[in-house]
């Protein structure tokens, strides 16, 4: 069974001028110790996933339409507040995009790990300094007993996000969401903590959903990657069967868009026109306007997710003979 | 080739004051010592780390910050001992291209306005429908639409602000652009469109650009030469494709080492560099890379290495570099 199941997601926002629609057909899955990585450009629903898997959507006007979020077998939409209670932050954990401003400035870093150890774990707080430096020491972060008393300010912006990373997994979760944890980082420092989060995923053996829009960072730690473009997961499965032969068009554009180390010069491609915003999203396929290979279906009806013998989903109509093969 | 910019022994350094008296407690060498030169119809890459100087040295090759000792010579000019009046006219001829296209542009101004207020700076003399006809022919140099003179900011997506701020950068026909970051507020499709735009404005107008970047994999891409920076100190130039087959200096190989590459056949299994870049405040007397070194030796610590050559255009400042010279 897997860890999470994220099934045909629909999230809808009521603006002042009419519904708009984030998120139509998100849909992939992860397993216990996996890292999934969810790539896209801005304004392609990765945040807004997050926040839907974590029942954080703006109660007063975020909604989820349609589809299912099953998390180790229990549906996640039919939760009420003390069950999420329960469950946010102890099962599942988020570390939100800046480290700089996931702390607060006024506590001691070492505290705010142990606020949440105290929350969620029945121990007493000096267990919890003690577990909290245990943590710190797995994640490498160096004198855990000195740091432990510093403020976030007397911290380097790597040394920071090692303190985030401690702060999700104090509760020992299940599942950790990271969304673009090392935008803000160094490419040198950027190294150091993905390397980290793959240690401690394998040292858990928990599921790591990882947030970004850097298709490097997917291709060194990530198993699975769920490519997403405006609200739509558009191809899901391995990561290096995707990179290798990647289905959908707007997967072999963006790979494409990418300078690689020691490439050769002239092959460099662009993608036409630019990223729709979620008021201007088209109909039919959300990437027809800019995909090479449209045909007139593409732009009345939305491509259905089909299953591809090898794990692969993708949602093409291309791929569409496979659908009925299937069926 | 002969060479269009050269910087010579060039320095920035920041005070750092303290108290009531404001006290001065030391400096921030921002730029320390930085020679290079830009030959002309290159693309000379500026790469390092937050906090390297690179944004400084930028600012100081077009004068827009005075600099604390060194010269700069624009074609053979030194641009340190120019007027106010002999500056401005120098600036026609190089142009900046800032990192956030969002900042950039003023948000009351129209597309129309901001390009027009550079001829009105420049006090150049054309009459309103020549102009329009100039600024309807840059709109369609970078890409845009005539149409496009008439929208603001907030109607355009991030990349199609920044090509207004390269039209504006271009509007005057200049021989030298400077870019700063150009695309690091874009997404990775409209990051490509942008990079494909300059490279044929170079082509069409035989331009020379400093590019200046983090993204390592984009100046081998882009760039001829790459000027490898840490702590404001120059440590290796070297031709950009070279950055990651063969650099000489540990920090170069540490900093391509660092990079991901969008494949998964190309994993890393080390950690290629440990710790942090420390604070530029008051730095020791040896090499600035000595902390992070994982060659260094005592006289790392004691004296910094000059920026020797190499090679034909090819500059490393360390003692123990990676390949010995030929």
């Amino acid at each position: 069974m897997p860890l999470l199941q994220v099934e045909s997601l629909r999230v809808r926002f009521k603006m002042e001028e009419g519904y708009v629609e984030p998120l139509d057909g998100v849909s992939f899955e992860i397993e216990p110790g996996e890292v999934m990585g969810l790539v896209g450009e801005t304004g392609s629903g990765k945040s807004v996933t997050a926040q839907a898997i974590m029942g954080l959507l703006p109660f007063i006007n975020g909604e989820v339409t349609e589809g299912r979020i099953i998390f180790m077998g229990k549906d996640l939409l039919s939760f009420s507040e003390e069950q999420w209670q329960k469950y946010r932050g102890a099962k599942l954990s988020l570390i939100s995009q800046n480290p700089m401003t996931s702390l607060d400035p006024v506590y001691r870093v070492g505290d705010q790990i142990v606020e949440g150890m105290l929350l969620h774990l029945n121990i007493s707080r000096s267990e919890a300094r003690q577990q909290a430096m245990d943590l710190m020491a797995s994640l490498h972060i160096p004198n855990p007993a000195g740091v432990y008393y510093q403020y976030p300010h007397q911290l380097s912006g790597g040394l920071k996000q090692r303190i985030v990373i401690a702060m999700g997994l104090c509760a020992g979760p299940n599942l950790l969401i990271a969304d673009e944890p090392t935008t803000a980082l160094d490419v040198t420092v950027q190294a150091q903590i993905i390397a980290l989060f793959k240690e401690a995923a394998i040292q858990r053996g928990i599921g790591l959903l990882l947030i970004t829009h850097d298709l490097g960072v997917i291709a060194q730690i990530c198993d699975k990657v769920a490519i997403m473009y405006a609200g739509t997961v558009v191809e899901f499965g391995d990561v290096v069967s995707i990179f290798n032969n990647p289905r959908h068009f707007y997967t072999k554009a963006l790979l494409q868009c990418v300078p690689k180390l020691g490439m050769q010069k002239g092959i460099l491609r662009a993608i036409p026109g630019n990223v729709p915003s979620v008021q201007t999203f088209p109909d039919g396929c959300r990437f027809h306007p800019r995909c090479s290979g449209v045909e007139p279906i593409c732009r009345l009806q939305k491509p259905a997710n089909i299953h591809l013998e090898n794990g692969i989903n993708v949602a093409c109509v291309k791929y569409a003979s496979h659908l009925k093969g299937s069926a | 080739m002969s060479s269009l910019v050269r910087v010579q022994n060039l320095s920035k350094y920041f005070p750092v004051t303290a108290g009531l008296l404001h006290r001065l407690i030391g400096t921030i060498k921002a730029v320390d010592d930085v020679t290079l030169n830009i030959d002309r119809g290159e693309i000379l890459g500026v790469v390092g780390e937050s906090g390297c100087g690179k944004s400084t040295l930028a600012r100081l090759i077009l004068r827009l910050i005075e600099p604390t000792s060194g010269s700069i010579f624009f074609n053979n000019q030194n641009i340190c001992q120019l007027d106010k009046l002999q500056l401005r006219q120098l600036r026609r001829r190089m142009q900046m291209v800032f990192q956030d296209p969002y900042s950039a542009l003023d948000p009351r101004y129209s597309t129309f306005r901001s390009l027009a207020e550079i001829y009105k700076i420049q006090k150049v003399d054309i009459d309103y429908q020549e102009l329009k006809d100039r600024i309807a022919k840059l709109l369609l140099t970078v890409g845009l639409k005539p149409e496009h003179s008439n929208v603001y900011p907030h109607q355009l997506s991030g990349g199609q602000k920044q090509r207004v701020v390269i039209a504006r950068a271009l509007a005057l026909t200049p021989e030298f652009v400077i870019l700063d970051e150009p695309t690091a507020a874009l997404d990775v499709s409209v990051q490509a469109q942008v990079i494909l735009l300059l490279q044929q404005l170079r082509d069409k107008f035989n331009l020379t650009y400093l590019f200046i970047s983090h993204d390592l994999a984009l100046v081998d891409y882009f760039c001829n030469r790459a000027v490898v920076m840490y702590l404001g100190r120059v440590v290796e130039i070297l031709p950009a494709n070279k950055v990651s087959s063969t650099p000489r200096h540990p920090y170069t190989k540490a900093l391509a080492d660092s990079v991901f590459v969008a494949d998964p056949a190309a994993r890393k299994e080390t950690v290629p560099i440990e710790g942090e870049v420390p604070s530029p405040f008051d730095l020791p007397n040896g090499c600035v890379f000595e902390a992070r070194c994982p060659y260094a030796r005592n006289v790392c610590r004691e004296t910094a290495p000059t920026l020797d050559e190499v090679g034909d255009g090819e500059y490393v400042a360390c003692y123990f570099p990676l390949i010995n010279p030929s």
